[in-house]
């Protein structure tokens, strides 16, 4: 038989309000009430106090140091101006943990700046020009072509540039920075020498500025994409000159190893193998270097005693290669399809 | 069954839970608005508020639930958010039901967690605790019936439970129910008689045998 509920008799409930519970609940309560009694009033003027001044302080960064063109970091689109610059290099894959820069990632002239370590030691003899002085001033005024490059429109900050005059004239009046911009423009329109010809006025004029290790980075990898091995070893030792603790360093190094081994200097190798060893004893490229440099040493005197017995002034033999034109292990890894080479990014 | 004076004093009969108190001293409305002051008397008149309406608090938990699980913790719970939004509360002299809502959501929200780990597996279902509801004195056929109908509640959905549990056995208005649980009237009237219809079909009357 069913009972209508609505026809429930009145219960008498337990009271569960004793005083003893009310007390113990207060005993966790009061602590917190207290302490939130003046952040959690609506009248805290505090919040939104706060959060005008995280904005304010917002806004002043993004205005102060934040370009508006600066590519987009997880864009999936190259800018098309640049992408005629990306074009020039051949690049090798990027170790893992070596930061890549390459050419149209790099970042704006003042962030460019950032995080290069200062030159410390010159072993080198240097010649240092007088920075021309019309580059304060352009700096206060700058160019029509500077902002265009700015704005990330190179072919248009070209002819500007064209438009004001030659290239090469730019360069005799341009500040570092504008040089470092002018290296840009160059890429952008596929002319290498151009490039070269900036980078070598940076590292050569401004090689005080904060731009001169990037500047030297470059020209190595710019050199050494044009063929000339000594240009690029002689470029990869002044960026570990003028920065020795920089990102760059170890590659630079590597890329030094490389070239001599490919040019077949023994001697060379050894010492900057040594070099390296000392320098970054967990080097990636260590092991490699020195397996290939004992199989050079083997067979250059495997050659050597060939060529005792048959005499000197005797023609090699047939099949026999001579050391300079066996590629360096990163340069053997990096031309081959599909290799996986350990050397420095560009 | 006879019962103390005292005692008497200490049972609230089904019905007068939210509105049986008689407040003593200020009014709540007076002591919202000193609670909401940022000085040293808002704590003070916020402790004044907790004692007079903690063991209301306490005492709804309780009886949606059907046991005294983690009932201090909710209405621990309950105050620190009442605390922090009193500026919100636009009727100061509502204070009271106002804190019932929050009660009211707080255990639907463990009511649903319970259920869901239940399901899972990984906890068994919470046990009613008749002597947590029902005064001591109350007679056995009483407690049989009232066992019966908490044991078909835990089987409603919370909302449709919470609903009923208030109406019936709070023995709130249908407005005050829908004030309670942050829905519509029609929205109200609908979870209860969901609930009535589930319950009348399936309760079987202790004393269906006298009654034949």
């Amino acid at each position: 038989m069913k009972t209508r509920l609505r026809d429930l008799p009145r219960f008498p409930l337990r009271d569960h309000g004793s005083p003893e519970r009310v007390d113990r609940i207060w005993r966790r309560l009061a602590p917190e009430v207290g302490a939130r009694s003046f952040f959690a009033r609506p009248q805290a003027w505090w919040a939104p106090a706060a959060l005008v001044a995280v904005f304010g302080a917002g806004v002043f960064v993004g205005a102060r140091w934040v370009r508006p063109d600066a590519t987009p970091v997880l864009s999936a689109e190259r800018p098309p101006a640049v992408e005629a610059a990306a074009g020039l290099q051949t690049q090798r894959p990027s170790a893992p943990g070596t930061p890549n820069v390459p050419p149209h990632a790099q970042p704006s002239r003042r962030m460019r700046a950032t995080g290069v370590a200062a030159p410390s030691l010159t072993l080198a003899p240097v010649v240092k020009l007088a920075p021309p002085a019309s580059s304060v001033v352009a700096a206060s005024s700058p160019p029509e072509w500077e902002r265009l490059a700015e704005a990330g429109d190179f072919e248009a900050a070209r002819v500007a540039l064209e438009a004001k005059g030659t290239f090469d004239g730019a360069l005799g009046t341009a500040s570092a920075p504008q040089l470092m911009t002018l290296v840009d423009i160059a890429r952008a329109s596929g002319s290498r020498e151009r490039a070269v010809a900036a980078l070598k006025r940076v590292v050569g004029v401004f090689r005080d500025a904060p731009e001169a290790p990037l500047a030297a980075w470059t020209l190595g990898n710019l050199l050494d994409q044009a063929g000339d091995e000594n240009g690029a070893s002689e470029a990869y030792a002044l960026y570990r000159r003028l920065s020795p603790g920089g990102d760059f360093a170890e590659d630079a190094l590597a890329r030094e190893v490389d070239s001599a081994l490919s040019q077949g200097n023994l001697e060379l190798s050894a010492r900057l193998i040594a070099q390296y060893e000392n320098e970054f004893p967990n080097g990636r490229s260590l092991e490699e270097f020195r397996s290939e440099l004992a199989r050079r040493s083997e067979r250059a005197q495997g050659n050597a005693v060939v060529d005792s017995e048959l005499g000197a002034g005797d023609e090699p033999a047939p099949g026999s290669e001579p050391a300079r034109s066996e590629p360096a292990p990163g340069k053997a890894r990096s031309d081959e399809p599909g290799a996986s080479p350990k050397t420095a990014p560009k | 069954m006879p019962r103390s004076p005292a005692a008497a004093t200490r049972l609230r009969l089904i019905g007068g839970a939210l509105g049986s108190d008689v407040a003593v001293g200020p009014s709540d409305e007076t002591l919202v608005l000193r609670a909401r002051e940022n000085d040293a008397s808002a704590t003070n008149a916020f402790e004044q508020l907790y004692r007079r309406h903690a063991g209301t608090a306490l005492n709804l938990a309780v009886r949606i639930q059907g046991s005294t699980a983690d009932v201090e913790d909710i209405v621990h719970d309950a105050f620190v958010r009442a605390h922090g939004r009193l500026g919100e509360l636009r009727e100061p002299a509502a204070f009271r039901s106002w804190l019932g809502s929050i009660v009211v959501r707080l255990v639907r929200t463990r009511l649903r967690r319970r259920r869901l780990v239940a399901m899972l597996g990984l906890a068994s279902a919470e046990p009613v605790d008749l002597d947590a509801v029902a005064d001591p004195g109350v007679d056995p056929e009483s407690r049989v019936l009232l066992a019966q109908v908490y044991a078909l509640l835990q089987t409603l959905p919370a909302d449709e439970r919470i609903a009923w549990t208030l109406r019936y056995v709070e023995r709130h208005r249908l407005e005050s129910v829908a004030e309670l649980v942050g829905c519509s009237l029609a929205t109200a009237k609908r979870r209860i008689a969901r609930a009535q219809g589930f319950l009348e079909e399936h309760f079987v009357s202790p004393f269906a045998e006298e009654e034949a």
